[in-house]
């Protein structure tokens, strides 16, 4: 009984720690790309001093901040994350496997997520903000079902 | 030079961070123990499916019927009989109909994890698999499934279908090995 259970354990947390590793992943690169995204438009912009900051200490903030001539348009700036991370979200796509498509899927929620305040800066609208919020949220959530139950399945050997 | 536009992320890496994380281990963690309760639920359900043409007419139903308390006491095998024409009956188990021969859906209800043991002695074996091929049956899918027509495929140690049906104690403790072992 106790080497049954012990065994489920371990089953259980192998395929957690590879679902947390994924996800770390996943969040890692979309961010990376999410802030490339505002870093790439900038330079083409002409804007000087462009930095990505991954993790502020003053007020564990993440941002990018650059030097910019008073006629840019702060717009396509902000449009930059959304431009960089959908279409690498989107050639996830085009995988045989469906978990590793659904990956694509839930870099393209978390980006909706982590771009609202662009939207915000861009539209400065607060239905906007909350809309692609929940959105954003539904699709993270759907994306994560979805994979844990393949990787379930799989593990199961169905 | 202090930067002019700063681009902030909404929630900043730690803090997506740990949703996702959050999210992927709630998420996981009720999936994977709803999967251990409902593999268990299906470790309870019937092994063995025997289908007959006539329910009451055959040698093992009668066996099965009348000896019913002498059935293996291992949760993991019960034992089942269907009519493929138009009735299904499970032993200890309530009557399901197959009028329409939906038979994948019945199949999906009870869950059997293995083997169909068929004694249908007016059909040969083949016939058999055609029949249940026709409407739908996985026989080639995973788990394997059987199908067996007469009782000498089990290999009863030389015992005749008549030894069987007289119902020796010792006779139907050796068909319920024999069963048994072709279960597991």
């Amino acid at each position: 009984m106790f080497r049954k259970k012990n065994t489920l354990l371990k089953r259980y947390l192998k395929v957690l720690v590879y679902l947390l590793l994924i996800n770390i992943l996943i969040v890692f690169s979309t961010i990376s790309i999410h802030e490339l995204g505002h870093f790439f438009i900038g330079s083409f912009q002409k804007c000087e001093n462009i930095k990505i900051v991954l993790l502020d200490a003053n007020n564990l903030n993440t941002h990018t901040e650059m030097n910019c001539h008073p006629n840019t348009n702060i717009n396509i700036i902000a449009y930059g994350s959304l431009l960089s991370v959908t279409p690498i979200s989107f050639m996830f796509l085009f995988f045989e496997k469906r978990t590793e498509r659904y990956y694509g899927v839930l870099m393209f929620g978390l980006n909706l997520i982590i771009a609202t305040s662009d939207i915000q800066n861009i539209f400065k609208s607060n239905i906007l903000y909350y809309l692609q919020f929940t959105i954003g949220l539904c699709i993270v959530i759907w994306t994560q079902i979805s994979i844990v139950n393949d990787i379930l399945t799989e593990d199961r050997g169905i | 030079m202090d930067p002019n536009i700063i681009l902030p992320q909404t929630p900043s890496l730690i803090n997506s961070l740990l949703f996702v994380l959050g999210t992927a281990t709630v998420i996981f963690t009720i999936k994977f123990w709803l999967s251990i309760i409902q593999l268990k639920r299906l470790q309870d359900r019937p092994s063995i499916l025997i289908i007959e043409d006539k329910i009451g007419g055959s040698l093992l139903n009668k066996i099965v019927k009348g000896k019913i308390s002498n059935f293996p006491t291992n949760k993991n095998i019960k034992f089942g009989i269907s009519d493929l024409e138009n009735k299904f009956q499970f032993i200890e188990i309530p009557i399901f109909s197959i009028k329409d021969k939906s038979i994948l859906e019945l199949f999906d209800k009870i869950n059997l994890k293995g083997m169909i043991l068929s004694l249908d002695h007016s059909k040969s074996l083949e016939a058999i698999e055609n029949e249940i091929k026709k409407i739908g049956f996985p026989l080639d899918s995973k788990p394997k499934f059987l199908v067996v027509n007469e009782l000498d495929k089990l290999d009863l140690d030389g015992k005749s279908e008549e030894d069987i049906f007289e119902n020796k104690e010792e006779d139907i403790e050796l068909l319920r090995k024999k069963l048994i072992n072709l279960s597991t």
